[in-house]
């Protein structure tokens, strides 16, 4: 049916500029080019070797994960809290604890950038720490709720009258059925962390840059070439490695429906 | 259950002046309620009557407003739930989805601390006593509701509690099931010798499994007796009403006499209700003359004494073991009675005839009028 | 006890969120840096920002971009929601994953892809004139066109979501008895389908035009120097060290997108979200 023709262009055209930034890293062109002319792995070597980079990717993944730790940390207590407990003006209090999912990084960026300047803190790693965690634990916090929401009240209430602490409770009752979210929600602060930009760009300094705002730079300031490509197409492969593993375990819908759009 | 005597850990229950308001709503009034060890006791009444609060005060998940609640002599107000020592079966069990049927049953074991040997024979036992053998590394969700239920009841028993509290286990399963379970239940809890606490909004649940019902409406208890006093002697309308079916009639108290009270129905009747026992109101005062009907006689003349009334047959039900006949008093009152099928004969009434209704003044109970 | 679990939460927003912004709103009512203030509070920042054509025009513009990519997104996405939400499971899964990959790939590797696919030499045009469709290399990139279409593309998947979750909800048995009483396709659409799901379209248009005019990554990399939106413009008055007058747009992009937050809580009820 034409529906279905349609929907497949839609989807191709929503792969497609992934399907290119990966397919360029395979080129041997100096410049970005798809289809590429001749195959060749050389830019992954370039990738690889590039120290700039090579920082900038260490920099990333520790950054992503001390905020997944974080937002979990900080996260699950509050979604818990929210859950069990009708406290006054509750919908304006979720509102806002997920407001940052809403609002321009541009925003929160330049924000952060007056408070650590006024507040005297300044632009190190522990204030990125700080933002990242801030527009991450809404993630977690969405998930969580939702997951927990779903539970059976009863399945910690019975866990207590046959004699379980609340703390026996929480960790063999609520931890391992609020596992779900948990994994959904710390991969989306996972992701948030590791890709984001428009905060980062505002905090980062040539010291604490990341991979991201590196990638930013370079392409802003030299114009394309296949080893931005390569880096890409090591970053897709994992991230889509992670998604597929994690619907396999948990099943897409759910992290959708968990996700809340 | 290698403690199945269980004699050292029954505990009697008591609750003194239980209160518990939501909002607008006074869930539970002033509830007195003494539960003796190793007893089985229903709270029975219709959804809303504070049943399953009173249940939840005991268990400790929810905070009475007032009043006490004191098991096995001790006061158990500010003790948590996690160390009242009890147990607990929900209508829809509650079982860990994410644990098997083992790792469920054993969970009260394991939170103690207690032996993993142990706790090994006596999770053996109890699935062997629930008729679970074999299905200990099932998931949940793999078994059925009958089986689920047991698994339930098995992870209640393996902590032995003092008390166990039971708050519509069987509400999920189909008649014939529910039946069986009822029968299982109820020796299964003679046999380890437990004090049990059960909720049901099921009268007839409630009259099989119970050695005392206390009937609730309305967060108060109106009444607590053994199955046959509850039916027999109802106290109010409500119990009286809400336990089988049952004939009302309302009037007045014209005379009372040496061993009957004569009372003139707001149709003009005149009924004669035996004394015995009853504190017998006073003449003038507005009463509800109650009668079961099983208890009521349809002929053509009317039993030698006590009460006759000549009423049309309305309605004839066969029901296979009885027959409803729905009639209608001269003096307008609608009645029910029912006539056991112990003969071959086929009915010999049909709607439109005209009939005597009967019954013995020991066969009638006076009511307070109103009873809410 | 509820108090306790919320606390770090809190303490920890309050502090580096919600005090940023009020930092923001102090910045924006001076004329110079707060660590160094020289003159008293004004409001010649706003001023500057409403008075000059120049900043009134990006403002413009942004709104524009916003309703532009919100349409596109919208006829584009529905028939794509639709067809998610009435797939049965085996199908409906693979098309999940594919409209939510996307969303987890780095927003600058996307850009990238684009930047590859549209510039001078890129894929289309090298296609458009091998297929003599095109004399020269039509430009595609830094403009318009280019933002256009990397947004579309990066806030699709939001939008086919958001309505795709809502259409689930329409009973399909309601479609079925349309189509019994004579409806063709097109007249299930208008009359059952789309009334049905105007909560959805409410809640993925206003969605999609929140992040449309936040938007900041891909009008950088895939715009030009005309092609000025408020969070470009913004970043660029950071870069020239205008950090008053930039918290001043930065207040008045705080203000609307939290109308539009407002009114995406309250006027509509998304399932689930919350």
């Amino acid at each position: 049916m034409i529906l279905r023709l349609y929907c497949a262009a839609v989807l191709a055209f929503l792969s497609l500029p992934i399907v290119v930034a990966v397919g360029v890293a395979f080129g041997s062109d100096k410049i970005a080019r798809f289809p590429p002319t001749a195959l060749s792995l050389r830019w992954f070597g370039v990738a690889l070797s590039n120290p700039t980079f090579i920082t900038a990717l260490g920099n990333s993944v520790v950054l992503a994960a001390l905020t997944t730790l974080l937002t979990i940390v900080i996260g699950l207590p509050a979604a818990m809290a929210l859950v069990r407990h009708r406290l006054p003006g509750q919908p304006v209090l979720e509102t806002f604890l997920l407001s940052p999912l809403s609002l321009p990084g541009v925003l929160f960026g330049v924000a952060m950038l007056f408070f650590l300047g006024a507040s005297g803190f300044g632009l190190t790693a522990w204030g990125i720490l700080a933002a990242h965690v801030v527009i991450a634990v809404p993630y977690v916090l969405r998930t969580t709720l939702a997951v927990y929401r779903g539970l059976d009240r009863g399945l910690e209430e019975t866990a207590g009258v046959l004699g379980a602490t609340p703390w026996q409770t929480f960790w063999h009752v609520t931890l391992p059925l609020l596992r779900p979210g948990l994994v959904a929600g710390g991969l989306f602060a996972f992701l948030t962390s590791f890709d984001n930009v428009p905060v980062s760009i505002f905090l980062t300094t040539a010291r604490t840059t990341t991979l991201p705002v590196t990638i930013m730079s370079y392409l802003v300031n030299q114009d394309f070439d296949p080893i931005v490509g390569a880096i890409s197409a090591v970053q897709v492969a994992l991230v889509l490695g992670l998604l597929f593993l994690l619907d396999r375990i948990y099943g897409i819908g759910q992290i959708t429906s968990l996700a809340g759009q | 259950m290698s403690t199945s005597a269980g004699g050292s850990k029954m505990a009697d229950v008591e609750l003194r002046g239980i209160a518990k308001r939501y909002g607008a709503v006074q869930a539970v009034a002033a509830l007195d309620l003494r539960v003796e060890p190793g007893q089985f006791v229903s709270l029975l009444g219709p959804s809303g009557c504070g049943k399953t609060t009173t249940l939840r005060i005991i268990a400790g998940l929810v905070r009475p407003d007032a009043g006490q609640v004191i098991i096995g002599g001790r006061v158990m107000n500010d003790v948590p739930v996690h160390h009242r020592g009890l147990g607990l079966v929900a209508q829809n069990y509650a079982l860990f989805p994410h644990m098997t049927v083992m790792e469920n049953v054993t969970f009260g074991l394991r939170m103690r601390r207690a032996a993993p040997a142990d706790i090994a024979r006596r999770a053996g036992e109890a699935l062997e006593m629930v008729r679970l053998t074999g299905l200990g590394d099932r998931y949940p969700r793999q078994l059925s509701g009958g089986q689920q239920q047991r698994v339930a009841l098995a992870r209640c028993l393996l902590v032995e509690p003092a008390v166990l509290l039971l708050d519509e286990p069987l509400g999920a399963l189909d008649k014939k099931l529910r039946e069986a379970m009822q029968v299982e239940l109820k020796s299964l809890q003679r046999q380890v010798g437990i004090t049990a606490i059960f909720v049901t909004h099921d009268q007839e649940e409630a009259l099989t499994l119970s050695d005392r019902i206390a009937v609730m409406h309305q967060g108060r208890i109106q009444q607590v007796g053994a199955p046959h006093e509850i039916y027999e002697t109802p106290r109010t309308r409500f119990v009286a009403e809400f336990i089988g079916v049952c004939n009302f009639l309302e009037g007045k108290v014209i005379e009372r006499g040496m061993g009957a009270v004569t009372i003139r129905t707001d149709g003009g009747a005149l009924v004669a209700v035996g004394a015995s026992g009853q504190n017998a109101p006073a003449e003038g005062v507005k009463v509800v003359v109650a009668v079961r009907p099983e208890k009521l006689v349809v002929g053509a003349t009317g039993m030698p004494r006590g009460t006759a009334l000549p009423a049309r047959v309305e309605a004839v039900v066969y029901v296979g073991t009885a027959v409803h006949v729905h009639l209608r008093a001269s003096t307008g009152e609608r009645l029910i009675a029912y006539r056991q099928n112990d003969s071959a004969a086929p009915v010999a009434l049909a709607p439109g005839a005209e009939v005597v209704v009967s019954w013995s003044p020991e066969a009638a109970r006076l009511l307070p009028e109103g009873s809410a | 006890m509820p108090a306790l679990l919320l606390t770090p939460l809190l303490v920890f927003l309050l502090t580096f969120f919600v005090l940023p912004f009020g930092v923001m709103l102090v910045e924006s009512l001076y004329l110079s840096p707060l660590q160094s203030p020289g003159s008293a509070m004004t409001f010649a920042n706003y001023a500057k920002a409403f008075g000059d054509a120049f900043y009134l025009r990006v403002l413009l513009q942004t709104v524009a971009l916003g309703v532009a990519v919100t349409a596109l997104a919208l006829v584009l996405g529905y028939p794509v929601a639709y067809f998610l939400a009435r797939t049965r499971s085996r199908r409906r899964h693979v098309l999940l994953f594919l409209v939510i990959s996307p969303l987890v790939v780095s927003i600058v590797i996307r850009s990238y892809g684009w930047m590859v696919l549209l510039g001078r030499a890129g894929t289309v045009n090298t296609l458009l004139v091998a297929l003599g469709l095109a004399e020269r290399p039509l430009p595609l990139m830094y403009n318009w066109f280019g933002v256009t279409v990397a947004l579309t593309h990066v806030l699709l998947p939001f939008m086919i979501l958001t309505l795709a979750s809502v259409i689930e909800g329409i009973p399909e048995s309601l479609e079925d008895t349309a189509a019994v009483l004579g409806a063709g396709w097109w007249s299930r659409f208008r009359h059952v389908i789309l009334p049905l799901s105007m909560e959805g379209v409410g809640a993925g248009v206003t969605l999609v035009f929140m992040l449309t005019i936040g938007s900041f990554v891909s009008i950088l990399l895939l715009g030009g120097s005309d092609t000025l939106v408020l969070p470009l413009l913004i970043y660029q008055q950071i870069s020239l060290l205008n950090n008053n007058f930039a918290a001043a747009l930065g207040m008045l992009l705080l203000v609307l997108s939290l109308a539009l937050l407002y009114a995406q809580a309250r006027v509509f009820r998304v399932r689930g979200a919350a």
